[in-house]
C-alpha cells in the first residue's frame, strides 16, 4: 500500500487541492506474476502414491529413486475389481493379473530399463560419416589446392642441415655440437 | 547415518515398517531411504518390507522393491549370488504372502520395448502407437 503523494513529498503539496489522501486500493507493484502449474494436469488424475525423486506429481523412473511418485497408468475399468481383489489373499492372483498390476504402476521394469536399446548404432553411424566426410575433404585439398612445400621439409635437407651445424658449431655447449662425440665421430651415447 | 552398526540400522528399519498402522506413502518413503544408502538390505529388513506392502495392499510395490535389491547388488554375478541368497532366505515369507518373484512372472527378461520419445522412431511405431493420422505426421 502505497503513501499518497502529499504525504511523501510535503513542500509539493497544494493544501487548497485535496489530493486522495487515503489509498482504498492495496495493489502490490510488482511485475512477477506466478505462472500457472501444469503439475495436476500432468498427473492426469493418476493416484500419487509416494514422495518420489522432488514431491512433484510427475512419473520417472530412474535408477536412485526407484519409487515414483505416482502410478503410472489411471484407474480404469480393468484395474478396479484387480485392485479390490488386490486387498484379499495374494494366492488368489494369476500371473497375469500380478503383471497387469505392476503395468498399471510401473512404466518399465528392470529389465527394461537397464536393456540395450540400441541406439549407439544410429549415433556412431553419425559420428563416422561425419569424421569421413572431413577426411575426405582434408585429403582433396591437400591433392588439388595447397601449392607444393619448399625443398627444406625434406628429410635429407634435414639430416644435411644438421650435418653444416655439427662443422660450423663445434666447441659450442648448445644445438647438435653439444651431442656429437668427435674424437670417435659418432652421436654420444 | 551410515555409521550406525549393522543391527541398530537393520532395527531402524524393521521398527518404521511394521508399525501396523503404516500408509502406502510411508512405505515407499522407507524403501526410498533404504534404496538412498550404500546397502543390500538384510533378509530382516526384506521380510519386514515385504509385509509392511502386504498391510497396504499394494502388490507391485513388492515386484518393485524385489527389484529394488537386484540394483543394490550391482551387477552379474553379485546379482547371482547376492540376490539369490536373499531370495532363499526369505522364501517363506514369499510363499505365506504369495508373492512371486520377478523371475516366475518373466519380468527379469525384458517384455516391451518403450522408444524414447525424443529419438529416432521407425516408421511402423508411428502407426503403432497411433500416430500416422494426426496432423503433421502423415507420410
Amino acid at each position: 500500500m502505497s503513501l499518497s503523494k502529499s504525504v511523501l513529498l510535503p513542500r509539493l503539496a497544494v493544501n487548497a487541492v485535496i489530493s486522495r489522501a487515503i489509498q482504498t486500493t492495496a495493489k502490490a507493484q510488482s511485475g512477477h506474476h506466478i505462472e500457472y502449474y501444469w503439475g495436476h494436469e500432468r498427473a492426469a488424475g493418476r493416484e500419487i502414491v509416494g514422495h518420489g525423486v522432488s514431491g512433484e506429481p510427475t512419473y520417472q523412473d530412474r535408477l536412485d529413486y526407484w519409487y515414483p511418485a505416482l502410478r503410472f497408468r489411471v484407474d480404469d475399468a480393468t484395474i478396479s475389481p484387480l485392485r479390490q481383489k488386490e486387498k484379499s489373499d495374494w494366492k488368489n492372483l494369476t500371473p497375469e493379473e500380478k503383471k497387469l498390476l505392476y503395468r498399471y504402476s510401473f512404466k518399465q521394469t528392470l529389465a527394461e530399463f537397464e536393456a540395450p536399446n540400441g541406439y549407439w548404432k544410429l549415433i556412431a553411424s553419425i559420428c563416422f560419416s561425419v569424421l569421413s566426410l572431413a577426411t575426405f575433404y582434408a585429403v582433396l585439398l591437400n591433392h588439388f589446392v595447397y601449392p607444393a612445400i619448399p625443398p627444406t621439409f625434406d628429410n635429407d635437407y634435414k639430416e644435411a642441415a644438421v650435418e653444416r651445424m655439427l662443422v660450423l658449431e663445434k666447441g659450442q655447449f648448445l644445438g647438435p655440437a653439444k651431442y656429437y662425440d668427435y674424437e670417435n665421430n659418432r652421436w654420444k651415447k | 547415518m551410515e555409521k550406525w552398526p549393522a543391527d541398530r540400522f537393520d532395527k531402524h528399519f524393521i521398527d518404521y515398517l511394521s508399525r501396523p498402522e503404516i500408509d502406502g506413502w510411508e512405505v515407499r518413503k522407507a524403501l526410498s531411504e533404504l534404496h538412498d544408502f550404500d546397502v543390500i538390505p538384510a533378509p530382516k529388513v526384506v521380510e519386514a518390507a515385504l509385509r509392511a506392502c502386504r498391510r497396504v495392499n499394494d502388490y507391485s510395490l513388492t515386484l518393485r522393491f524385489l527389484e529394488a535389491i537386484k540394483i543394490k547388488c550391482g551387477t552379474g554375478k553379485n546379482r547371482e549370488l547376492v540376490y539369490g541368497y536373499i531370495i532363499d532366505q526369505v522364501k517363506p515369507v514369499l510363499d505365506e504372502l504369495g508373492i512371486s518373484t520377478p523371475e516366475d512372472l518373466g519380468l527379469h527378461k525384458p517384455e516391451l520395448f518403450i522408444p524414447q520419445a525424443e529419438y529416432w522412431w521407425e516408421r511402423k511405431w508411428y502407426k503403432e502407437y497411433g500416430y500416422d493420422k494426426k496432423p503433421g505426421y502423415e507420410f
